[in-house]
């Protein structure tokens, strides 16, 4: 009889199903997953560093390249920690632009995530079937802002472009395909066999761990604990915003709320472009001196910017918390640990969404 | 964990971590609370933590702050922060430092005075 051995199991920092570089170390018993621990820092970029004394016309395209995946929420959080630090007044129909922008990118990210959770499960039809749907939704993005990922569309006190009345219909009519499409990819989800064996009861995370570890976004809300930063915003607050909460805490509920999410944002859009008022994108304003800490919900979770800036708006001090910083953290020592099966670590891994370049700002 | 042959020396990655501007606010604040320096801290914090876990400690230190707030004793002596959110101490040790404190304040002894025995205990037990 084969004799079962202690192994340790280092998985990456390169590795077919890793968007980035990362390394998980497992210690295994058999295919057991003892205990596990992620080591970082292949890509760091040092860039609350590199913002650091300059214009906030530069640091706002900066902030934006933090994530190649979910520039927008960056672009967001940034302006609008600048905005509260000088008092800088927002249009209200620019209000309803960015909730539009900010929930394309929110659907294209966990769409994105649920391609890599099914890639990763071997389910490539439902993968590339995902990642067709989402060149949909990244052509909406373009179609608002006239870039797919790194938008520059935020700018203090207003956002850069209006939606033309042409444009809004074919949104709407966009939506309608997304809608559809995403239902039924919802459906081949959650009823099938295969992914239900890989997924459900894999990768638990119990709501006091994730509250210990502070785990955000969808990662959180998978495991019932109802954190969502949308829940103070003043746009979201008129829009009656209310997060979606799953109990199971496993991979197949982080996916599932990522699903679920992406007809909530698109839900969200329909109800901004009936109730947008009309009037002026830009309310002007100037940025001086003055400093916030400001938090905004990321398609993975509370992303946080905390600023100082001078008479002149040059960035004097930045601190940046990103969520996967938490949600990376989360997987390795709480969802990792008791996995069955060394296969199941890098699904479970993915099933957290880590953002690398997020985590190596 | 079990020593990898390419293990290479993480050290001077974690110090980066622990040198961004979140890190460095959770620092001086556990540091001028248990009168320890700064730099002993990021040296005990990095022997015992992984790099994604270094990562973390500031959410796990503010996740604590705003769970911990009400129960003021606990809050304020801050044994679990160092039991469940940056785990240096063991569940045994924080019991028998918050019993000790709560008999020390039911016997008589000023509050505060009790409270600040019981901070530099738990430093005396992680930094020694």
């Amino acid at each position: 009889m084969k004799k079962t051995v202690d192994v340790s199991l280092p998985i990456g920092p390169v590795h077919p199903v890793f968007k980035e570089p990362a390394r998980i170390k497992c210690e295994t018993m058999g295919e057991k997953v003892l205990s596990a621990e992620v080591e970082l820092g292949y890509v760091k970029k040092g860039i609350e560093r590199i913002m650091r004394d300059r214009p906030w016309q530069e640091v706002m395209f900066l902030a934006e390249r933090i994530c190649g995946i979910c520039s927008v929420i960056h672009n967001m959080v940034f302006i609008e920690a600048v905005e509260k630090a000088c008092d800088i007044a927002l249009a209200p129909r620019a209000a309803y632009l960015r909730v539009i922008v900010n929930e394309l990118d929110r659907m294209q990210s966990h769409i994105l995530a649920n391609y890599s959770y099914c890639y990763t499960i071997e389910h490539e039809t439902l993968a590339m079937y995902l990642l067709n749907i989402r060149e949909t939704v990244m052509d909406q993005l373009e179609l608002l802002t006239g870039a797919r990922v790194t938008c520059a569309y935020i700018i203090p006190g207003g956002v850069r472009f209006d939606i033309k009345p042409a444009d809004a219909e074919k949104l709407k009519l966009a939506l309608l395909k997304i809608e559809s499409d995403i239902r039924r990819f919802m459906g081949m989800f959650e009823n099938g066999r295969m992914i239900a064996l890989r997924s459900k009861e894999v990768g638990i995370l119990t709501p006091e761990e994730a509250r210990i570890a502070h785990a955000v976004g969808p990662t959180a809300r998978a495991s019932g604990v109802r954190l969502d930063e949308r829940l103070n915003h003043a746009t979201y607050k008129l829009l009656n915003f209310e997060p979606v909460l799953r109990d199971e805490c496993d991979n197949y509920a982080r996916i599932m709320v990522r699903f679920q999410e992406v007809l909530q944002s698109i839900a969200l859009i329909r109800k901004c472009l009936n109730e947008m008022p009309a009037g002026l994108i830009r309310s002007g304003g100037e940025v001086g001196a003055g400093s916030y800490s400001w938090k905004g919900e990321a398609p993975r979770g509370e992303l946080t910017y905390d600023l100082k800036t001078d008479e002149y708006g040059r960035i004097l001090d930045i601190a940046i918390m990103t969520p996967s910083i938490m949600n990376i953290e989360a997987c390795g020592h709480y969802m990792l640990k008791g996995i069955d099966s060394a296969a199941d670590i890098t699904s479970t891994f993915i099933s957290s969404d880590p953002c690398i370049a997020c985590n190596e700002r | 964990m079990t020593a990898f042959i390419y293990e290479k020396d993480l050290s001077n990655m974690k110090l980066k971590i622990l040198m961004s501007p979140f890190h460095t606010r959770m620092v001086d604040e556990i540091s001028k609370k248990y009168d320890v320096s700064p730099t002993r801290l990021r040296k005990i914090l990095m022997e015992n933590f992984d790099m994604s876990y270094l990562e973390n400690l500031p959410a796990r230190f503010n996740a604590w702050k705003s769970v911990k707030c009400e129960e003021g004793l606990d809050y304020a002596v801050g044994a679990t922060l160092f039991v469940d959110y940056i785990p240096l101490l063991s569940e045994k040790d924080a019991e028998i430092v918050i019993e000790k404190v709560k008999n020390e304040i039911d016997s008589g002894t000023d509050r505060d005075a009790a409270i600040l025995a019981a901070r530099e205990e738990i430093a005396g037990m992680i930094w020694r």
